[in-house]
């Protein structure tokens, strides 16, 4: 805390870091969303003019039912992990510091584990249920339908959503939930006025932290899909890779980005409205 | 005059708009025990962190032992520095954390052994080498943390609230001890806290700083006697507050109204004129009450409100016919303390000289 | 009964989010070959894996990726939330909100980018476009484990090194790295995971050279369920389990 004196410490992790998120972030973006108003050439190159067609071929009914499909599969997602992850969470933080941290860790165990294994796994599992249920139902298909590629995303995503829930009700202060039922609040009002508007920062982080991934999770289609369930992920890939239109690709891969961006602007709005409650934590 | 070990000269410090301190000129000599003593925000801790170098002035010189200091960063001042919550390196043993200025030093391990072993001696911590910070007691990280930077031969130690986070029985304790080794070793202290008896009960003089100023300087008692502001009067001790405007001005005394009564002072200040607002400060423990209206010259009748017993001393609130209250605070008696009842309309009298007539700003 | 009825919810959803990875490890020690029915147990699946030379190797690259990009990113990650914690500079806040959206910003949307900026200043892909996409990603996981742990550090540990004279350097070497140890040793294991398991932005930009573990996984995996698979598998998840168990024992608070 020298001020005034610039040393070459201060200067270099700061250089490194600006000049790493700089290229490796900042400019591959600014790439990226160029790259999306420009046309495909003979040689599945691009050429330099301008254009809205790749943004108009999203509206294309083709395209647009993969990324209206694919809103929908990770909207139907955040909103179940949501729903089994928020009283889920709660529950957690009624435990005793040293029961809920080991609960906790049986939490970040999975959300660390490769969503790839995970989605793996929870195919033998479905493949098991699947083989159990023909010996009474021999029409039952349980694998590559919807059904399973939500089980599987549901599965997969629900770490994602229970721990930013639990660190924003862990921050909850117990006080304000007991002047409220001292204030006469039934347990329903309690939820309604109290948890529920100060827990609105990490609803939004969890959906963001499930909506936005399973968006690109290409690998489910191969897992559980088959090819009907296609995510953007998969859009990208093909176009990218196969189709080798890069200004597609990058059109769609904006088409996230735009989301992602208004999904952090609604995030820092909820954050200055119902924040506050940390600030004022008495020692 | 003692050599002036610190000198502030002209000193202002802000932080982006916020200015914390406006033109601080102060004068450390060397040995002294100072303290800066101010309600929070006042710039008591700014003072220090820049005469410690965490910050640098924004306008002003500061002075160590006459050399102009203003750019010389913490780490090559020979000031050292106790904080508030002792920053103990937590993964360091008692003997590691006290070693470490000298280690930065390069001194040779055995020098260091020999001050290391000695001052920890002097702080009574010899036994508690090997311990690690939180191994030990409030108390006694407090002694590492003074042994960790008095083992350096600092010019001046400076403490931020190294009190603040012990409890009430060993604060005190600690107070005794600080002057003692402050005495001991001849170095300056420079000490800031926010308690005023603590400030009253250690220092050779105080420095009271109010929204980055400097309201007094002075010895405890100077201080506390003769307080040059109504800001000094109110924040060291208690302090009654009659408001009032001077009748008469004459050259040995003065003549002061107070609600409908008039009052004559032995008093010759030669900035007041008569209409002039005034304000008279009596401390509660000048005043005594009467039940009678006994041939006081100072003397106001009032009514009691409350009576709180204190043990040694009892303080009774008195609401004058203005609606001034009065705290009054005499040793308790219990024959004499049980004739006053609440509402029981009383007189109250002090000795000549013990009041402070302060001009209403 | 109400209390009975919390357990049961807590305990039916961690029971859905471990059953199908028993499943799984429990497979991996199954006889059969072909069937999914339970024919018995066998370790002959994980000694295949271990006689799978090109597997072997493939696992060496992943490890070798690993251990540099977690390194790298490490260092670069400790430095950065070190910068931020202690210095005031411009543009501070813009830099940690930048780290934080890179955290969140899913793999996809980096993974695209990462592939047209190599393409464009036309680097070979291969080890050094995956090491230099890794560290990217690890890095705001170093920072933000880092940041937790000196939200919680007593800011005046730095001025008082200052204070008993030790320079920048000296009190970066002797005080804030040992101090951020754990933490920094948890931030490297939590980016060597990371690492082993990433499959999205791999996938896009590496080289036919340079195979890796998780891509091997991820080819292995579309071709339908295998033991060898459910052995490998297994044998990643156990890896997470104890990088995470370690982890977490690193960075819980005292």
């Amino acid at each position: 805390m020298t001020p005034s004196k610039a040393n070459w410490l201060k200067k270099a992790s700061i250089t490194t870091i600006s000049l790493w998120l700089a290229i490796f972030v900042f400019i591959p973006t600014l790439l990226v969303i160029a790259t999306s108003f420009l046309r495909v050439g003979e040689n599945n190159f691009v050429i330099f003019s301008f254009t809205l067609d790749n943004y108009q071929k999203i509206l294309d009914p083709v395209f647009f039912h993969v990324f209206f499909a694919s809103c929908y599969l990770a909207l139907i997602t955040t909103f179940v992990c949501l729903l089994i992850g928020y009283p889920f969470a709660y529950l957690l933080t009624q435990f005793s510091p040293n029961i809920r941290r080991i609960l906790l860790l049986l939490v970040i165990i999975p959300f660390w584990t490769s969503s790839l294994i995970r989605i793996y796994a929870i195919k033998i599992l479905l493949l098991q249920i699947e083989r159990s249920l023909r010996f009474f139902y021999p029409d039952v298909s349980i694998l590559y339908t919807e059904m399973a590629v939500l089980i599987g995303l549901i599965y997969t995503m629900l770490p994602f959503m229970i721990l930013p829930l639990f660190s924003t009700m862990e921050k909850l202060d117990r006080r304000l939930i007991e002047a409220a039922q001292d204030l006469g609040a039934t347990p329903r009002q309690t939820f309604m006025r109290i948890i529920l508007p100060l827990t609105i920062p990490g609803i939004i982080a969890g959906s963001m932290l499930v909506f936005l991934p399973v968006l690109g999770l290409f690998y489910v289609t191969d897992l559980l899909g088959g090819a009907k369930n296609i995510v953007i992920g998969n859009l990208i890939k093909n176009q990218f890779l196969v189709a080798r239109n890069w200004p597609f690709a990058s059109a769609a891969s904006v088409f996230v980005i735009i989301l992602m961006a208004m999904l952090i602007f609604v995030y820092i709005k909820s954050i200055n409205r119902f924040g506050g409650s940390r600030h004022e934590k008495v020692q | 005059m003692t050599q002036k070990i610190i000198e502030l000269k002209n000193v202002s410090k802000s932080f982006g708009n916020d200015k914390v301190l406006h033109n601080i000129n102060l004068d450390i000599s060397n040995g002294e025990f100072l303290t800066l003593l101010g309600p929070s925000g006042c710039g008591k801790t700014t003072i220090l962190r820049l005469i410690a170098g965490f910050e640098n002035p924004s306008d002003g010189e500061i002075f160590l032992n006459g050399e102009k200091i203003n750019a010389i960063p913490a780490n090559k001042r020979n000031v050292c520095t106790v904080f508030q919550n002792y920053a103990l390196f937590p993964h360091m043993n008692v003997f590691d954390n006290v070693a470490f200025g000298l280690r930065i030093k390069n001194l040779n391990a055995e020098e260091i052994k020999t001050k290391v072993d000695a001052v920890l001696k002097m702080v009574k911590l010899e036994n508690f080498a090997q311990r690690k910070p939180h191994q030990l007691s409030g108390g006694q990280q407090q002694r590492v943390a003074i042994a960790r930077a008095v083992v350096n031969d600092p010019l001046v130690l400076v403490l931020d609230e190294p009190l603040s986070a012990l409890d009430y029985k060993l604060r005190k304790d600690m107070q005794i001890e600080l002057k003692e080794l402050q005495r001991r070793l001849g170095i300056t202290f420079i000490f800031v806290t926010h308690d005023q008896e603590e400030a009253l009960s250690m220092s050779d003089r105080i420095v009271i700083l109010n929204n980055g100023n400097i309201e007094q300087i002075g010895s405890p008692q100077q201080i506390y006697e003769m307080p040059q502001s109504l800001f000094v009067a109110q924040f060291i001790g208690e302090a009654n507050v009659l408001t009032g405007h001077i009748e008469e001005v004459q050259d040995d005394f003065i003549k002061v109204q107070i609600a409908q009564s008039c009052y004559q002072f032995h008093y010759t200040h030669s900035k007041l004129q008569k209409n002039d607002k005034v304000n008279v400060i009596l401390r509660p423990e000048d005043l005594q009450i009467y039940l009678d209206n006994a041939e006081k010259t100072h003397c106001l009748s009032g009514k009691i409100t409350n009576i709180v017993y204190k043990g040694a001393t009892v303080d009774l609130r008195v609401a004058l016919e203005n609606d001034n209250v009065v705290t009054i605070s005499e040793f308790f008696d219990d024959s004499r303390h049980q004739k006053f009842v609440v509402n029981q309309t009383i007189q109250i009298g002090w000795a000549d000289g013990v009041e402070v007539i302060l001009h209403d700003t | 009964m109400k209390k009975f009825s919390k357990y049961l919810y807590l305990f039916v959803v961690f029971v859905f989010l471990y059953i199908p990875i028993f499943t799984l490890i429990l497979y991996s020690f199954n006889k059969s070959t072909y069937s999914v029915a339970w024919k018995g147990w066998t370790w002959s699946w994980y000694t295949k894996l271990l006689a799978n030379d090109s597997l072997i190797e493939t696992a060496i690259h992943s490890l070798i990726l690993a251990a540099t990009s977690s390194t790298l990113a490490t260092i670069i990650g400790t430095l950065t939330a070190i910068a931020i914690f202690r210095y005031r500079f411009f543009g501070k806040k813009l830099l940690s909100g930048l780290i934080y959206i890179v955290m969140m910003s899913p793999d996809i949307v980096m993974a695209i980018s990462l592939l047209v900026l190599f393409l464009l200043i036309k680097i070979e892909l291969g080890f050094w476009t995956l090491l230099l996409s890794h560290i990217t990603f690890c890095l705001p996981f170093v920072i933000i484990t880092l940041q937790a742990r000196l939200s919680q550090l007593n800011k005046h540990l730095i001025e008082a090194a200052e204070d008993l004279g030790a320079n920048e350097y000296q009190t970066l070497r002797y005080v804030l790295v040992p101090v951020l140890f754990p933490a920094i040793a948890a931030g490297w294991l939590l980016s060597f995971t990371l690492s082993m398991d990433d499959v999205i932005i791999s996938f896009f930009v590496t080289g036919p050279q340079f195979e890796i573990l998780p891509l091997k996984i991820y080819s292995l995996v579309r071709l339908g369920v295998k033991p060898e698979v459910n052995a490998l598998c297994t044998i990643m998840f156990i890896f997470t389990f104890f990088v995470v168990m370690v982890s977490q024992f690193l960075i819980k608070e005292k």
